[in-house]
């Protein structure tokens, strides 16, 4: 992810399509290509031994947003890294970072926003609260899942955001 | 004595000789290591500041310096992805910041520029996707593969990797952003992301019924979007 910033306005852009495929043909890629610390717990978690394998989806791509979110409000500061709260994702095997990245979404009230970024932290809570409950649903093996709409979490997500500018303007 | 050769693929071991009982054979090594290229010791020639090179499509780009603007690849195996600042004389982007992308992908998978050429021809005009996806300005076709030294020594090949070029535009560090600002990049390209998953369907649709006994997790489309299949 990166931006552009076009007559004072935020224009995002999605990078880097060596990392991706295309859905009509078959991947022949014999690596599982991700940036570890972002990746969703469900794809992290078929890394470990004896698990299936598990087909990329969309829903995969939204949950490493809401991490990188959640990365960068956090740690970052002005565009420079002031703490170090996630550290044991980094540098670790895919079992231990998905360990550790499952538990601190009990306890993210222990990790809170730095000021910039405040108005992020209760929506994203709540999305990576939404994924993880999705991912323990499928875990479950209770029939079949029903497919989320990520869609829309993302636009209340936003909606919620939105108000909190105006309250503060 | 034994010779290892490392690159993006991984490390060849040669069987090992002694070279006190046969000292030709290491003087023959030797006579051979002198004579080699930097092409032959696997060192790509091209990366250094003030060098020029032309593009496929006639666009001529010059390397400003050689300090990678993200992080240097940690270990010698593997994409070793370098993002280094370009300038070009052409005058179409001469104003604008330029990058080129040097990286070692599996010769196996699709190309970065095949992916976002069938992107452009698929997205028609979906903003959510146009808007938000990175053309590429050039590519540079190479003949850097691993393939060739494990061809030679009838190694298995599989897993090769090859060394593509592609310039693009500079973009911003989203690190440097923060509260709405980095909310509108999460949000644009979840849409973006989003609208894939609408293309993915319409482009594999037949796959996707002959593989129903895979796990497609949430690749459906969703009942409420359909209507989405005639934009794209």
């Amino acid at each position: 992810m990166m931006y552009k910033r076009i007559n004072g306005k935020i224009q995002a852009y999605l990078i880097d399509f060596d990392l991706a495929s295309l859905a009509d043909r078959d991947s022949h890629n014999l690596d599982r290509t991700g940036t570890m610390p972002f990746m969703a717990l469900e794809l992290l978690h078929s890394v470990a031994p004896g698990h299936a394998p598990v087909l990329h989806a969309y829903a995969h791509d939204a949950e490493a947003v809401c991490w990188v979110v959640l990365w960068l409000g956090v740690q970052y500061t002005d565009g420079s890294r002031a703490r170090h709260s996630f550290e044991d994702w980094e540098m670790v095997d895919a079992v231990t970072c998905y360990k550790n990245k499952f538990y601190i979404i009990f306890d993210l009230h222990q990790h809170l926003f730095t000021e910039p970024n405040k108005l992020l932290q209760k929506p994203i809570w709540k999305l990576l609260a939404n994924f993880r409950k999705h991912f323990m649903q499928k875990l479950s093996p209770e029939g079949e899942v029903p497919i989320p709409n990520i869609d829309e979490w993302m636009a209340e997500c936003d909606k919620e955001i939105q108000a909190q500018v105006s309250c503060i303007s | 004595m034994w010779n290892w050769w490392y690159d993006r693929h991984g490390a060849i071991q040669t069987s090992g000789f002694n070279f006190a009982k046969d000292l030709p054979r290491l003087l023959i090594l030797l006579f051979a290591w002198q004579r080699f290229t930097e092409a032959d010791w696997g060192i790509v020639p091209l990366g250094h500041p003030g060098q020029t090179f032309t593009c496929d499509n006639d666009v001529e780009v010059t390397l400003v310096e050689d300090k990678p603007l993200v992080h240097r690849p940690y270990g010698i195996i593997g994409r070793g992805t370098t993002v280094l600042r370009v300038t070009s004389t052409c005058d179409r982007f001469k104003n604008i910041p330029l990058v080129v992308k040097f990286s070692h992908p599996q010769e196996s998978r699709i190309s970065e520029t095949e992916i976002l050429d069938t992107i452009q021809k698929v997205a028609g005009n979906n903003q959510d996707i146009v808007n938000h996806i990175l053309y590429y300005i050039a590519k540079k076709s190479t003949d850097y593969s691993t393939s060739h030294i494990r061809e030679r020594l009838k190694l298995n090949t599989e897993g090769a990797r090859k060394l593509t070029i592609v310039v693009f535009e500079q973009l911003g560090d989203i690190s440097g952003l923060s509260g709405t600002d980095m909310w509108a990049v999460a949000y644009h390209v979840d849409r973006c992301g989003y609208f894939f998953l609408h293309i993915h369907t319409v482009i594999s649709l037949t796959q996707q019924r002959s593989r129903q006994s895979r796990p497609l997790g949430d690749r459906h489309p969703t009942p409420g979007h359909k209507s989405l299949q005639h934009d794209v």
